[in-house]
């Protein structure tokens, strides 16, 4: 793979308010973000040659639909089914790189809360007559077998939510932050065993965006730059055809490639971002990306690691599980904002100079970026 | 064809059991037989069924029987209805089942939430919902 390593920065972070906004469409939301990461970055619309929309669940939110709101045709505009930011900004490297455009917006925006999107609707399959619903079944089907295989317990699993919700009462973005301990986690009951609703995440309304342009361009811009030095995706695109399909093997591939790439291991990563729709996700990427050993990551969340003041923060702003839905695209801002020094006192972590951000499309895809505030 | 329910499965979510894709597997179903889609040109077995084989590309494919017993891959137990049509029914088992011949099927499970254990064997057993739709289960033999 070609060596994309500190070619492209991200310039301009933004995001809408989060929560429920019935009457707002997707493509508004996005505009919203797109608003503030355009004052972030210091610079206005007329600048950005390039647009990369990250469709809603709906469907919406497609570039051709959110052009007519942002008012302009920049020469190069893409849709992505699912970025979760990652894949968006891959091809957001990839355009720059290649000369397609030169500044471009990547954007997700979504009303999925207010318009009563039903997650847990049933095929008219075996399946969906069996009444196997909601990303909750597979996910607690790995959890499950995790549990058979390795010994992982509730108490330890736990830990991924309640140190989410630790970071996430030290942001004021966050819409979950009341207080849950371990002991509190335990004592809820199971939604789909073995997962409790604090393990899987709540659809929220919002938007958020991302600037990026060149290396050489980024230095003009009031902001530190925050480089992208890796990148790596896998797939495995071919379906449940498998038994072992709901432990995401093609994520182990993606993170030997992004250390291949990169040169990098984990132990040089100060800040680890994982996009979850359920804690199983940070379950599963904690070890395939070697953070842990596999079948070792719920003792080892369980030692505090990810906490504030641990060894290895993971997702300081709260997740999926505690801030907010947007299918991993606030990690990513997250990640930048932490690397600028710029979070509140008590959310930010010691001059962090390497991210790590991993995300997947469901049982599909996985996406890993590693960005950083040095070339 | 009727949809009077004789068990607790909800109507709305049952398959299309006339599609032609998938009526042979559904005929079957309704005599407590289990099969499975095969290539005829490889061998591959699989279900749910595909239109072309995703081995070998051969569009030639047939239902064949398969052995109704397997283990239990994985299992989640729904304590909360996420869909309203099946708050009847919690709480409920679904199981992973990996068949002694390698397919994989993900359905209801005859077996009590305290009862389940990865790796247990299992047996086909069968739901009778409406006169045209007998549902796969899986139970302790």
């Amino acid at each position: 793979m070609e060596d994309i390593r500190g070619k492209v920065a991200i310039v301009g972070v933004g995001h809408s308010d989060q929560g429920t906004f019935p009457g707002k469409s997707a493509e508004r939301l996005s505009i919203e973000a797109i608003t503030a990461a355009l004052a972030d970055a210091g610079i206005t619309r007329e600048q950005i040659d390039g647009l990369i929309t990250c469709k809603s669940i709906q469907g919406g939110n497609a570039d051709v639909s959110v052009g007519p709101l942002f008012g302009m045709s920049p020469k190069y505009a893409q849709t992505l089914d699912y970025g979760t930011c990652n894949f968006s900004l891959h091809l957001a490297v990839q355009a720059i790189l290649t000369g397609l455009a030169e500044t471009i917006v990547l954007v997700y925006g979504a009303n999925a809360r207010s318009s009563k999107v039903n997650f847990a609707a049933p095929t008219p399959s075996l399946e969906g007559a069996s009444g196997f619903v909601h990303i909750a079944g597979q996910a607690g089907m790995a959890l499950q077998r995790h549990k058979a295989l390795y010994g992982t317990t509730d108490e330890e699993f736990g830990w991924f939510a309640v140190s989410e919700r630790e970071w996430a009462q030290r942001n004021p973005l966050a819409i979950f932050r009341d207080p849950l301990t371990i002991e509190g986690y335990l004592a809820k009951p199971y939604l789909v065993e073995p997962l409790r609703r604090e393990d899987v995440t709540m659809i929220s309304d919002g938007g958020v965006a991302l600037i990026v342009t060149s290396a050489e361009r980024a230095k003009d811009y009031p902001n530190k730059p925050v480089y992208i030095l890796g990148m790596a995706e896998g797939t495995e695109i071919i379906g449940d055809r498998f038994a072992d399909f709901p432990s995401r093997p093609n994520i182990g591939g993606t993170a030997a490639r992004i250390w291949q790439n990169t040169g990098f291991t984990p132990s040089d990563i100060d800040i680890l971002y994982i996009q979850n729709p359920t804690a199983v996700w940070n379950l599963q990427m904690v070890e395939y990306y070697g953070f842990a050993p596999v079948g070792e990551g719920g003792r080892w969340v369980a030692e505090g690691h990810t906490r504030p003041g641990g060894d290895m923060p993971l997702n300081t702003n709260g997740g999926q599980l505690s801030e907010s839905y947007m299918w991993g695209w606030l990690h990513m801002v997250e990640a930048v904002r932490q690397l600028r020094g710029t979070v509140e006192p008590d959310r930010q972590v010691p001059d962090p100079e390497l991210a790590l951000y991993c995300s997947t499309m469901a049982f599909f895809k996985s996406a890993a970026s590693i960005i950083g505030t040095s070339q | 064809m009727t949809y009077a329910p004789t068990s607790n499965a909800t109507p709305q979510n049952l398959p299309d059991v006339a599609d032609p894709a998938t009526a042979a597997f559904w005929e079957a179903a309704r005599e407590h037989r289990l099969l499975a889609q095969r290539c005829d040109a490889c061998g591959d077995l699989r279900y749910p069924a595909t239109e072309i084989c995703p081995r070998c590309w051969s569009d030639s494919q047939s239902w064949v029987p398969i052995a109704p017993t397997g283990e239990l891959y994985s299992y989640v137990v729904y304590h909360r209805a996420l869909d309203p049509s099946m708050k009847d029914e919690i709480p409920y088992v679904v199981g992973r089942v990996l068949t002694d011949d390698g397919v994989v099927f993900t359905v209801r499970l005859d077996v009590e939430p305290d009862e389940a254990r990865v790796g247990m064997r299992l047996v086909a057993s069968w739901n009778d919902v409406t006169d045209a739709v007998t549902l796969l289960r899986f139970a302790a033999p």
